[in-house]
C-alpha cells in the first residue's frame, strides 16, 4: 500500500506556478508603488542620451532633467523637490500618473500644449523597471506608438 | 608637360569638389531625420532641454570651436533651447536671434542651421523678438507611427494631465479628464492635428528613410509601417485625401495648412529678402492663389501679375515661371523652400543682380497643381523701360495689390516660424 507521489508533486508544482505567477503579475502591477520618491535614470531608445526622473514622495508631480544631481537632489526631501519642481515649472508643469501596468509622463507647456508618452506593459523590479512599448503624444510632433523596450533605473 | 597636366587635374578635380564642401552644413542639416527611427524621435529625451554643457558638446561634435564662433554653422540638435545654446556659446540670445532672423526664440527646429557668431553684425536697437528661449527644439517632421490604430490616434489611457482640447475633430475625441489636483486617472484622446509639425514634413520624408510616406495615402502607410514616418504628409492630393479621411473637415486653406495665405506670402517675402540679401521692406509677395490641390487644379486664377503695381516697374521674365514643390501646404518650411527655388532661378537665369539692385522687388506668387508660379516685378528710380509682357494671365481674381502685402508683411514677426 504505497502512496503515490504524484499528487503532492503537482500540488507543489501548483503552489510553485501560482506563486511565480503571482509574483509576476505583482511584477507587473506595482510600478505605481515603487516609484513615489525615488529617482531613475533612463536610457534613450538610442543609447546617446540619459535623462532623470524623480517622482514625488506623494502627488502626482515629477522632476525630470537630463542632469542627475538636479535629479538625485530633488529625491533628498519634499522641500528639494519642491524647489526643483518649481524651478522646473518656468518653463513646463511635468505630472505623471502610474497605474497597473503603465506610467505616463506628460508635459505641459506655458501655452497649454500637452506632450506625453506612456509607458506600456511596465515590469517593475526594486531597483529598475522595464517597459515594453511606449504610447506618445507630442504637441506639434506626432502620436503614435514605439515597440522597444526602454528601462527606468533607480539611482537613489 | 606631364606635371602641368596632372596639377591641371588636380585642381579640376578639386574645383568639382567646392560645392559639396561649401554645403557639408547644409547637408549635414538636410540630413538631420535621415536614418532615425520614430522611436529615435519620439524619445522623451529629445523633448527635456538639454543643459548647456550638453549643447557644449554638441557643437563640439560639430568639430566648431566654442571660443573662435566667427559664423560657425551649427545644426541644431534635438533638446537644443535657444537659451541653452546662448549659455553654451556665450552669445546673448537677443544676437543669436538678430543673427539668424528669428523671431520666436522659443521656435526652433532640430535640424536646422545656426550661425554662431560672436562678433561681427550689430543688433539694431528696435530689432525684438518674443519668447524665452527655453523651448526645445521642434521637428520639422511629424512623427507619427500608428500601430494598430486605424483612426490615425493614439490613445493615452493614464493621462495625469487634463486636456481640455477644443477639438475639431469629434471623431476621435473622447475626451474623460476630470482632474487637475488630484491623482485621478483620466482617458484621453486628443486632436491630431495638435499633433503635427507645423511645418512641412515633406523634405524630410522624402530625404529619409521614409520615402514610402511621401507618396502615399497616410491611413495606409500607418498601418502597414511602423517605422515609417507616415505624418501628415501632404503631398498634393494625397493630404487632402487623408485629413478628409481622417477629420471629415472641409478642407479649406486655413483648416489644412499652417499658414493663412497673407501670412504665407510674408513667410516667402521674409525668406526671399534673406535668400537675396536685402532689406525685408524691399521685398514684397503677392499671393494670390489657393493652395488647395482643387482650387489650384481648376483655376489658373491666381497668376497674379506684375502689372498691377508701378508703372516705372519692370518685369524680369516674360513669362511666369514655374517652380515645383512637393507639397502644397502653406507652411513656413514651404514659404522658405519657396523663396530659396525662386532665388535659384534667379541665379540660374543670372538676374541676380537686377533683382537685387531695383529698390523694390514685387513677386506675384500663385499655386499650381504641381508647385507655384512665380514672376517679379522690379521698380527703381530710373527704370523706365516697364514691359508688361508677363500680365498678359491677369485675370479678376488677383486683384490683389502689393501695397498690402507689404504693409501686412510686418506681421511677419509673428509667424510660428521664423
Amino acid at each position: 500500500m504505497k502512496k503515490s507521489k504524484a499528487p503532492i508533486i503537482i500540488v507543489i508544482l501548483v503552489v510553485i506556478i501560482a506563486a511565480l505567477g503571482g509574483a509576476y503579475w505583482y511584477m507587473g502591477h506595482s510600478v505605481a508603488k515603487r516609484i513615489p520618491g525615488n529617482t531613475y535614470r533612463y536610457q534613450s531608445v538610442s543609447k546617446d542620451k540619459t535623462l532623470y526622473v524623480t517622482f514625488a514622495a506623494s502627488g502626482n508631480e515629477v522632476v525630470v532633467n537630463p542632469d542627475k544631481n538636479t535629479a538625485v537632489k530633488a529625491a533628498g526631501s519634499q522641500t528639494a523637490f519642491d524647489k526643483e519642481y518649481k524651478s522646473q515649472s518656468e518653463s513646463a508643469t511635468w505630472r505623471y500618473s502610474a497605474q497597473g501596468g503603465t506610467m505616463t509622463l506628460a508635459e505641459q507647456t506655458k501655452d497649454g500644449k500637452v506632450s506625453q508618452w506612456q509607458y506600456n506593459k511596465i515590469f517593475a523590479t526594486g531597483s529598475k523597471f522595464t517597459s515594453h512599448s511606449f504610447t506618445y503624444q507630442i504637441a506639434k510632433a506626432g502620436q503614435g506608438q514605439v515597440k522597444s523596450k526602454t528601462v527606468f533605473e533607480k539611482v537613489n | 608637360m606631364n606635371k602641368k597636366r596632372v596639377i591641371g587635374a588636380a585642381l579640376a578635380g578639386a574645383l568639382l569638389f567646392v560645392p559639396y564642401i561649401a554645403e557639408s552644413s547644409a547637408v549635414l542639416a538636410d540630413g538631420f531625420y535621415v536614418n532615425q527611427t520614430n522611436a529615435e524621435r519620439a524619445d522623451i529625451t529629445n523633448w527635456v532641454a538639454n543643459s548647456s554643457e550638453q549643447i557644449s558638446t554638441n557643437i563640439q561634435s560639430q568639430h566648431i570651436n566654442v571660443n573662435d564662433l566667427n559664423g560657425s554653422r551649427y545644426v541644431i540638435q534635438w533638446g537644443d533651447t535657444l537659451s541653452g545654446i546662448s549659455q553654451a556659446t556665450g552669445i546673448p540670445m537677443r544676437k543669436l536671434a538678430y543673427d539668424n532672423h528669428i523671431r520666436n526664440i522659443d521656435l526652433i527646429y532640430a535640424g536646422d542651421i545656426l550661425i554662431l557668431n560672436r562678433n561681427g553684425s550689430y543688433v539694431p536697437s528696435d530689432w525684438n523678438y518674443e519668447g524665452h528661449g527655453t523651448h526645445v527644439a521642434n521637428t520639422k517632421v511629424t512623427i507619427n507611427n500608428f500601430v494598430d490604430n486605424s483612426d490615425n490616434s493614439v490613445t493615452i489611457v493614464d493621462s495625469p494631465i487634463t486636456v481640455n482640447n477644443t477639438t475639431n475633430n469629434n471623431s476621435t475625441t473622447n475626451n474623460s479628464s476630470t482632474n487637475n489636483e488630484t491623482n485621478e486617472k483620466t482617458t484621453t484622446t486628443i486632436n491630431n492635428s495638435d499633433y503635427e509639425s507645423p511645418v512641412d514634413p515633406v523634405a524630410t520624408t522624402t530625404a529619409g528613410s521614409d520615402s514610402s510616406a511621401a507618396s502615399s495615402d497616410t491611413t495606409a502607410a500607418a498601418e502597414k509601417d511602423a517605422d515609417s514616418i507616415n505624418a501628415t504628409t501632404d503631398s498634393q492630393t494625397t493630404t487632402s485625401d487623408s485629413n478628409a479621411n481622417k477629420t471629415s473637415a472641409s478642407t479649406t486653406t486655413s483648416s489644412k495648412s499652417g499658414l493663412e495665405d497673407s501670412d504665407f506670402a510674408d513667410e516667402v517675402s521674409s525668406k526671399l529678402a534673406d535668400q537675396l540679401g536685402v532689406d525685408a521692406s524691399k521685398v514684397s509677395v503677392d499671393f494670390g492663389g489657393d493652395s488647395s490641390s482643387a482650387a489650384s487644379a481648376d483655376s489658373e486664377s491666381s497668376d497674379v501679375d506684375a502689372e498691377a503695381t508701378d508703372t516705372d516697374s519692370q518685369t524680369v521674365y516674360d513669362d511666369d515661371q514655374s517652380i515645383s514643390i512637393a507639397s502644397d501646404k502653406l507652411s513656413a518650411k514651404n514659404a522658405a523652400k519657396v523663396a530659396k527655388k525662386i532665388y535659384k532661378q534667379l541665379e540660374s537665369d543670372d538676374k541676380l543682380s537686377d533683382v537685387t539692385d531695383a529698390d523694390s522687388i514685387d513677386v506675384t506668387l500663385s499655386a499650381t497643381d504641381g508647385g507655384y508660379d512665380f514672376n517679379i516685378s522690379l521698380s527703381s528710380e530710373s527704370s523706365d523701360d516697364s514691359d508688361s509682357n508677363s500680365s498678359s494671365e491677369s485675370d479678376t481674381a488677383s486683384d490683389t495689390n502689393s501695397s498690402s502685402v507689404t504693409t501686412s508683411s510686418d506681421d511677419t514677426t509673428d509667424a510660428e516660424d521664423y
